[in-house]
C-alpha cells in the first residue's frame, strides 16, 4: 500500500525541486541595414516585454547589429517603432544595449552563452536560472545569419546549448526563434529542459506583418507581432497564472501565415509539464527562494499524508470488519486463501 | 602520340564499327539509360545510383547499375568518349567473357563496397555516386601501372614523376575542373586499378579453360558478332589497326564529299534558328515577368507628401522658368543660380565647347547640390532637367517640378545620400560633359572641370516635360549610350511606382497602348533592339549609363487627369527607394530586352540568337580553309580552272551518290596543296583598313556637305567591288583556291567581329550580322554570268550606304521614331543620321559608327569582289 503513494509523491518532489531562482532573457537581432528595420524592431519588442515583466537590464543581454535610430533614411530620427501607429517608441530614453554593431557575431553569442567571455557584459546564470532565448534576422534550412557575414548553424546552437548544461549554466530555457525555416533551428537541439518555438517550417518563409508607410519599411515580423499581442493582452502582470501551453494555442495559420512550431520532447514531463510552465516563468522575473519547502507544497505534502493516513485507517477498517464477519471459518485458512489470490 | 594530321573519318568509322562486342553492349547500356532517365515518371537515376546510406541485401543491385546511369547527356557523353577506348582495349586483350565477368563482377563492386564503406564508416556522409567515370579512372590506372613497368618515371625538367601517378593526377584535374565529381568515387576506382594492374587481382579472373569450354560449347564465336574469343585476344596495345596509314593523313573535311558539301547547309540553319530564335522570345515560354530582386528598394512602400502648398510653389516656379525661356544660356543660369541659393544649397556651373561635323555645341551646365543632412556624402543621387529635351522642346514642366522636388526634398532630413540637380541646356552634350567632368574623364580643353561635386552617383532620373496639359501616363526611356541599359530593377521600381502606387500607365519604346499580345511585345523587342543597336542617346539619362550609373528618362504622355504634382510624387517615390540602396544596383539585370514593361528575356536567353548568326559566318570560313589545303579529287589545271570548275563540281555530285561503288576501287590520295596566301591576306587587310576612310571623313566632314558626301561615298562603294575585281582578274588571275581562301579569312574576321560585339551590344551586333548573311554564301561565278550580276545586285542592295539610305527613306514615313515620323524628307534625314553619328563618336564615344564602316563595310567590299571574281 505504501508503494504506489511514493510513485504518485515523486513527481510532486520533483516540482519542489524544479524552481527557478533567477530569470535572464538573451534577445538577438542578427541582421544589419535598414530594410532590416523589422528585425531590430521585433528584438526591441522582446527587449520592452520582458523589462515590462520585471526583468532587469542587468539581467538581458540584449544584441542588435545596427542603430535603426540614427540611420539618416528614418524619417524620425532616434526612434524605432514596431507599430504604424507609432504609439510607443522602442527606442525611448532607458535602453542598455550590450552587444551592438559589429560585435553581434556568431563566436560573442556562443561565447555568451557558454562563458567565455570574459571582458563585457555575461550572461552569469547557474542551474537556478530560466532563460529566454529570442533569435531573429534572415535564415534558412539550419542556419541564421549574422550580418551578411556568417551564419551560425542548428548544431552549433545544439552544442552551445549542450555546453550550458553541462557547465549548470541554466535550469530551463524558452529558446524562441522568429526567421524563414526558423524550426529547423531547433530541429538539433539534445540539451534538457528545453522548450523550443518557431516561426515557420522547412521551406517556409516567415512573413512580415505591416509596414509603416513613413518609415518606409516593415516594422514588425507576424509571429513576434501576435507574441506580443498574447503577452501583452494576457500577461499584463507578473501574478499572470497563463502557460506556455495557452501562447502555444494562440499561434494559428490564419494569424502568422506559416506553421509555427513548437517542441516539448527535451523538457522532463514532455509536452504536459512544458505546456503547464508559466509564461512568467521565462518572460517575467518570478524569483522563488530556495528553501526546504515553500508553503505551497508543504501543504501538499500535509494533505497527502493525511490522505494516506485515512487511507490506510480505512483499509485498516475494512480488514477488521472482514474479520468480524468471517469468524466463523479458521483465521489462517481464510488468510492463505486470500494470499493466492492476491498472487495470481 | 596521334597527331591532328593523322586523324581520318575512315579510320574513325572503322574504329567505331570495329569496337568488340561487350564495349558496344556497354556504350548501349549507357546511352539507353540515360534515353530512360529523361522521363520524369519515374527517378531512374535514384533507383540505380550508388547511395551508400540505402545499401543493403536488396539494394546490392546498385552496385551494378551505378556505372550505366548518369546525371545528364553532357555526363554521359564524356563518360562515353572517356571510356570507349579504354574499355575496348581491355576487351580486346582479355576476351569479350573475361570482361563482361569482370565488369559486372569484381572491377565494380570492389570500388563500390569500398567507397560504400568508407562513405558510412569512415567519413560518415551520405553522397550518392553514378557514371561510369569510376570504370575510366580504373581502366587509366591500370594501364598507368603497366606504362610503369615499362617506363617508370618521365621527367619534368629536373624532377623525375613516377608514371603511376597520372591517373591520380587526373583525378585531381578533374575535381578541380568539374564540380560535383566524387573525388572519392574515382580514387576508389584507381585503387582498384592499381591492385589489378599490379596483378593482385589476377586471381578473381575466370579461369582460362572454364572459358575455352564455355566457348566452345555454345559456339559463341560463330554466333556472336564482334565477339573477342579468349584465343583471338591480342595482348593489344598496339595492335592491329583497321586502315592502313596511306589514306590516313586527310581531314575529314576534305575527305567526304557528303561532308564537303555540308558546311553551306549548316550555315544556312544557324541563321534560320538565329533569326527563328529572335521570333520566339516575346512568347510566354521563353520571356520572365520583371521582379525586383535588390530587396532595398521597397519600391512603393512609402506615402509621398509632395502636394498641398508644394503645388503653389511649382506653379510660381513655372512662372519664373517661363519667363526665361527666351534668355541666353548665361542668364537663365544666373537666375537658376540665385533661385538655388535661395534655397540654401551649393552651385556649380560648367561650360563645354564640342566641335562636331563644323558645327560647335556650346553651353553651360548649372547644378546644385544638396546635402544629406543626416548621410554621409559618400554617394549621391541625380535629378535631371534639361533646359531642352532630345528634340529641342523646351523643357518648361520638368524643370519647374525638379525646381520645387528639390525644395521640397530640403525639407526632409531622411536623405542618405546628396541630390544633385542638374541642369544643362540641352539633353544631349550637357549631361555628357557633365558626367564626364564628375567622374574626371573629361578633355579639359573642351570640358571644364566641376568647381563642387558629391559622392558616388547611384542612380539618375531625368524629367522631360514640355508639354502643357495634364499627362496619361509616363513612358521611361532607358536606352543608354552604345546600347548599354540601366539595371532593370531602376526600370521596375519607376515602373512598380507609377502602376501600382500613383495610378498611371507605364510605357515603354513609344508603344503607349501595349496589349501584352505577340504582335505588341514584338515591335516592343524590335524597337528595343533598333534603339540599342543604333547606340545613341535617347535622352539625358544615356551620357550615365556608360559609368555605370543607373538612369531613365521619364516622360509624361498622353491625356489624362495626372498633374505635375502626380509626377513629382513618382519622382519622390523614386528617389525615397533609390535613398534605401546599401550599395550600387547590382541584382537584377543588366543585359535584357523588354518587351512589355513588365517581360523581359536576359541575356542567356537571346544571345544565342545574335551567336547563331555570328557562327554561320566561322563554320562557313573554318570549311573554305580546310577545303582549300587540297587539291580537287580530279585535279583542275589551275590555271585554266574556270572552265573545270563546275565540271568538278557536277562530279563531286556523282561522287556522292556513286559512293558505295566508289568504296570498293582503291581510295585515291588526296593532294595536300601549299595555300597561297599572299594575295588574300593582303586584299583582306587592305580592304580592312580602306574602311577607316569613310570613317574618318563622316567624322570630320561640315554638316552640309554630309549627305551628298555619303551618296558619293555610297554609289563609290557600288562600283568598287567592280573595279576592284577588274584590277585583281587581270593582274594577279586569282585562282579559285585564293577567291576560297579571301572569304575564308572575311568571313572569319566578321564571325569573330561580330560574336564579340554581340556580348557588348547584342542589337548591333544581330542587326549587322542578319543583313551581313548573304555573305556566308558568296564565291565566283565564272561560268553563269546571270547568277554572279543576280548575286551582286543582291549585295549592292544590302550595300551599308544604300541600307542606309534606304532606312532614312523609311524612317521619314513610317513609325520607327515614335509614330509620327521624323518630320523631315530624306535627304535631312540621311544628313540628321550622319550627323548624329558623327556627333555620337566625338562627344559620347558611340562605336556605331566604327561597326558600320570598319566591321560591315569591309566585308560587304570583299564580298562583292569575291562573287564579281
Amino acid at each position: 500500500m505504501k508503494l504506489p503513494l511514493a510513485l504518485l509523491l515523486t513527481p510532486l518532489l520533483n516540482i519542489v525541486a524544479g524552481l527557478h531562482t533567477s530569470n535572464w532573457a538573451v534577445l538577438v537581432g542578427t541582421s544589419r541595414f535598414w530594410f532590416n528595420y523589422r528585425h531590430l524592431a521585433n528584438v526591441l519588442s522582446m527587449y520592452r516585454t520582458v523589462k515590462r515583466l520585471g526583468i532587469p537590464d542587468s539581467q538581458i543581454i540584449l544584441m542588435l547589429p545596427d542603430d535603426m535610430a540614427c540611420n539618416p533614411r528614418n524619417a524620425f530620427p532616434g526612434t524605432v517603432y514596431s507599430n504604424s501607429d507609432r504609439a510607443v517608441d522602442l527606442y525611448g530614453d532607458n535602453i542598455e544595449v550590450d552587444y551592438r554593431g559589429y560585435e553581434v557575431t556568431v563566436e560573442n553569442f556562443i561565447r555568451l552563452l557558454t562563458d567565455q567571455m570574459p571582458r563585457s557584459k555575461r550572461l552569469l546564470t547557474d542551474d537556478r536560472s530560466n532563460i529566454f532565448v529570442y533569435m531573429t534576422g534572415h535564415g534558412g534550412n539550419e542556419f541564421l545569419k549574422f550580418q551578411d557575414a556568417e551564419e551560425i548553424g542548428a548544431p552549433d546552437l545544439a552544442d552551445a546549448f549542450e555546453q550550458m548544461w553541462e557547465k549548470k549554466r541554466y535550469h530551463e530555457i524558452l529558446f524562441m526563434i522568429d526567421t524563414c525555416q526558423a524550426n529547423t533551428m531547433y530541429s538539433k537541439l539534445y540539451s534538457p529542459n528545453i522548450i523550443a518555438t518557431g516561426s515557420s517550417e522547412l521551406d517556409q518563409s516567415s512573413y512580415s506583418h505591416h509596414a509603416d508607410n513613413d518609415v518606409g519599411v516593415a516594422v514588425i515580423d507576424r509571429y513576434t507581432y501576435y507574441n506580443l499581442e498574447f503577452l501583452e493582452s494576457e500577461v499584463r502582470d507578473t501574478s499572470s497564472k497563463k502557460t506556455i501551453g495557452d501562447l502555444f494555442d494562440s499561434y494559428s495559420y490564419e494569424k502568422i501565415h506559416s506553421h509555427a512550431g513548437v517542441r516539448y520532447d527535451l523538457f522532463k514531463g514532455g509536452a504536459d509539464a512544458a505546456r503547464s510552465r508559466l509564461l512568467t516563468d521565462f518572460f517575467g522575473n518570478v524569483q522563488n527562494v530556495e528553501i526546504d519547502g515553500t508553503r505551497n507544497t508543504t501543504m501538499i505534502d500535509d494533505e497527502l499524508i493525511s490522505l494516506s493516513k485515512t487511507i490506510a485507517r480505512l483499509s485498516e477498517l475494512a480488514h477488521e470488519e472482514e474479520m468480524a464477519a468471517k469468524m466463523v471459518a479458521p483465521p489462517s485458512q481464510k488468510v492463505g486463501r486470500h494470499r493466492r489470490s492476491q498472487s495470481r | 602520340m596521334p597527331n591532328v594530321q593523322s586523324f581520318s573519318t575512315l579510320r574513325a568509322r572503322s574504329y567505331v564499327f570495329r569496337l568488340p562486342l561487350f564495349t558496344r553492349l556497354m556504350v548501349l547500356a549507357i546511352v539507353v539509360l540515360w534515353l530512360v532517365g529523361i522521363q520524369s515518371a519515374w527517378d531512374l537515376r535514384k533507383w540505380g545510383a550508388l547511395i551508400p546510406n540505402e545499401m543493403n541485401f536488396f539494394t546490392a543491385y546498385r552496385m551494378n547499375t551505378f556505372p550505366l546511369i548518369h546525371l545528364n547527356l553532357l555526363h554521359a557523353l564524356l563518360n562515353l568518349l572517356a571510356l570507349t577506348p579504354l574499355l575496348e582495349r581491355f576487351e580486346s586483350e582479355y576476351g569479350t567473357l573475361t570482361s563482361a565477368a569482370m565488369f559486372f563482377g569484381p572491377l565494380t563492386t570492389i570500388p563500390a563496397v569500398v567507397y560504400v564503406i568508407l562513405e558510412r564508416v569512415i567519413f560518415r556522409v551520405n553522397t550518392p555516386v553514378m557514371g561510369a567515370s569510376m570504370w575510366v579512372f580504373l581502366l587509366l590506372s591500370v594501364e598507368a601501372m603497366r606504362t610503369y613497368k615499362i617506363n617508370p618515371y618521365f621527367v619534368i625538367g629536373t624532377v623525375q614523376v613516377p608514371t603511376w601517378t597520372t591517373p591520380l593526377v587526373m583525378a585531381f584535374v578533374t575535381a578541380a575542373l568539374i564540380p560535383s565529381t566524387s573525388f572519392l568515387g574515382h580514387l576508389c576506382g584507381i585503387g582498384t586499378g592499381y591492385l589489378f594492374g599490379l596483378g593482385y587481382l589476377k586471381f578473381i579472373a575466370p579461369p582460362e579453360k572454364i572459358l575455352r569450354w564455355i566457348e566452345g560449347k555454345l559456339n559463341l564465336l560463330r554466333r556472336l558478332p564482334h565477339y573477342v574469343s579468349v584465343d583471338q585476344k591480342t595482348y593489344g596495345r598496339f595492335g592491329v589497326l583497321p586502315s592502313s596509314s596511306s589514306s590516313a593523313s586527310a581531314l575529314f573535311v576534305g575527305r567526304s564529299p557528303k561532308l564537303q558539301k555540308a558546311p553551306p547547309y549548316i550555315s544556312l540553319l544557324l541563321i534560320v534558328v538565329g533569326v527563328a530564335w529572335l521570333f520566339m522570345l516575346p512568347l510566354n515560354d521563353y520571356s520572365r515577368r520583371t521582379y525586383i530582386s535588390e530587396n532595398a528598394l521597397l519600391p512603393g512602400q512609402v506615402h509621398t507628401y509632395f502636394g498641398g502648398s508644394d503645388q503653389n510653389v511649382l506653379r510660381a516656379y513655372r512662372h519664373e522658368v517661363g519667363a526665361l525661356e527666351n534668355k541666353t544660356n548665361t542668364e537663365i543660369n544666373d537666375k537658376l543660380e540665385h533661385m538655388f541659393r535661395s534655397m540654401g544649397l551649393k552651385v556649380g556651373r560648367q561650360n563645354y565647347t564640342y566641335t562636331t561635323s563644323g558645327n560647335t555645341v556650346a553651353g553651360e551646365n548649372v547644378y546644385a547640390i544638396l546635402q544629406a543632412p543626416r548621410g554621409d556624402a559618400t554617394e549621391a543621387i541625380v535629378l535631371i532637367a534639361a533646359w531642352r529635351n532630345v528634340k529641342g522642346e523646351f523643357n518648361r514642366n520638368g524643370l519647374a517640378v525638379a525646381l520645387a522636388l528639390t525644395r521640397y526634398f530640403k525639407r526632409w532630413s531622411l536623405w542618405s545620400k546628396d541630390i544633385i540637380l542638374v541642369v544643362p541646356p540641352d539633353s544631349r552634350a550637357g549631361t555628357q560633359a557633365w558626367v564626364d567632368a564628375y567622374h574626371d574623364s573629361h578633355d579639359s580643353r573642351r570640358v571644364a572641370d566641376l568647381p563642387i561635386k558629391s559622392g558616388a552617383l547611384q542612380g539618375a532620373l531625368a524629367l522631360d516635360y514640355p508639354q502643357e496639359e495634364r499627362f496619361e501616363g509616363v513612358h521611361i526611356v532607358y536606352d543608354g549610350v552604345n546600347g548599354q541599359l540601366p539595371n532593370l530593377d531602376l526600370i521596375n521600381s519607376v515602373t512598380n511606382i507609377a502602376g501600382g502606387q500613383m495610378g498611371m500607365g507605364a510605357s515603354i519604346q513609344h508603344l503607349f497602348h501595349h496589349s501584352d499580345q505577340y504582335r505588341d511585345r514584338l515591335a516592343c523587342m524590335l524597337r528595343g533592339m533598333v534603339n540599342q543597336g543604333l547606340g545613341h542617346a535617347v535622352g539625358p539619362h544615356s551620357s550615365f549609363i556608360p559609368y555605370h550609373v543607373d538612369a531613365v528618362t521619364i516622360q509624361p504622355v498622353g491625356q489624362g487627369w495626372h498633374d505635375e504634382m502626380g509626377l513629382g510624387r513618382l519622382v519622390e517615390g523614386t528617389f525615397r527607394s533609390l535613398n534605401n540602396l546599401l550599395e550600387h544596383l547590382h541584382q537584377s539585370f543588366f543585359f535584357y530586352l523588354l518587351m512589355q514593361k513588365e517581360r523581359f528575356v536576359s541575356i542567356g536567353t537571346y544571345l544565342p540568337s545574335a551567336m547563331l548568326i555570328a557562327a554561320n559566318f566561322t563554320i562557313t570560313a573554318i570549311a573554305l580553309w580546310v577545303k582549300t589545303g587540297y587539291a580537287p579529287e580530279k585535279p583542275a589545271d589551275t590555271t585554266t580552272k574556270d572552265g573545270k570548275e563546275d565540271a568538278k563540281e557536277k562530279k563531286e555530285g556523282i561522287d556522292a551518290k556513286t559512293k558505295v561503288e566508289q568504296k570498293k576501287k582503291p581510295e585515291e590520295t588526296p593532294v595536300t596543296v601549299e595555300r597561297e596566301l599572299y594575295l588574300p591576306l593582303s586584299l583582306v587587310t587592305g580592304c580592312q583598313f580602306l574602311g577607316f576612310v569613310p570613317l574618318f571623313v563622316f567624322n570630320h566632314a561640315p554638316a552640309s556637305l554630309l549627305a551628298p558626301l555619303f551618296v558619293v561615298v555610297t554609289l563609290l562603294s557600288l562600283a568598287l567591288p567592280h573595279a576592284l575585281s577588274f584590277f585583281l582578274v587581270t593582274t594577279y588571275k586569282p585562282t579559285h583556291q585564293q577567291y576560297q581562301l579571301i572569304t575564308s579569312f572575311f568571313l572569319l574576321l566578321l564571325g569573330m567581329f561580330l560574336s564579340t560585339l554581340a556580348t557588348l551590344n547584342f542589337s548591333l551586333a544581330f542587326l549587322v550580322g542578319l543583313l551581313a548573311t548573304p555573305l556566308t554564301f558568296v564565291r565566283p561565278f565564272p561560268q553563269l554570268p546571270a547568277a554572279r550580276y543576280a548575286y551582286s545586285a543582291l549585295l549592292g542592295l544590302l550595300n551599308p550606304g544604300v541600307v542606309v539610305l534606304g532606312a532614312a527613306a523609311v524612317a521619314t514615313t513610317s513609325l520607327l521614331n515614335g509614330g509620327s515620323g521624323l518630320g523631315v524628307g530624306p535627304w535631312e534625314a540621311v544628313q540628321k543620321v550622319l550627323e548624329e553619328g558623327a556627333f555620337g563618336w566625338s562627344v559620347w564615344g558611340m562605336y556605331t559608327p566604327l561597326i558600320f564602316w570598319c566591321v560591315w563595310f569591309p566585308a560587304w567590299l570583299v564580298g562583292s569582289v569575291v562573287v564579281l571574281g
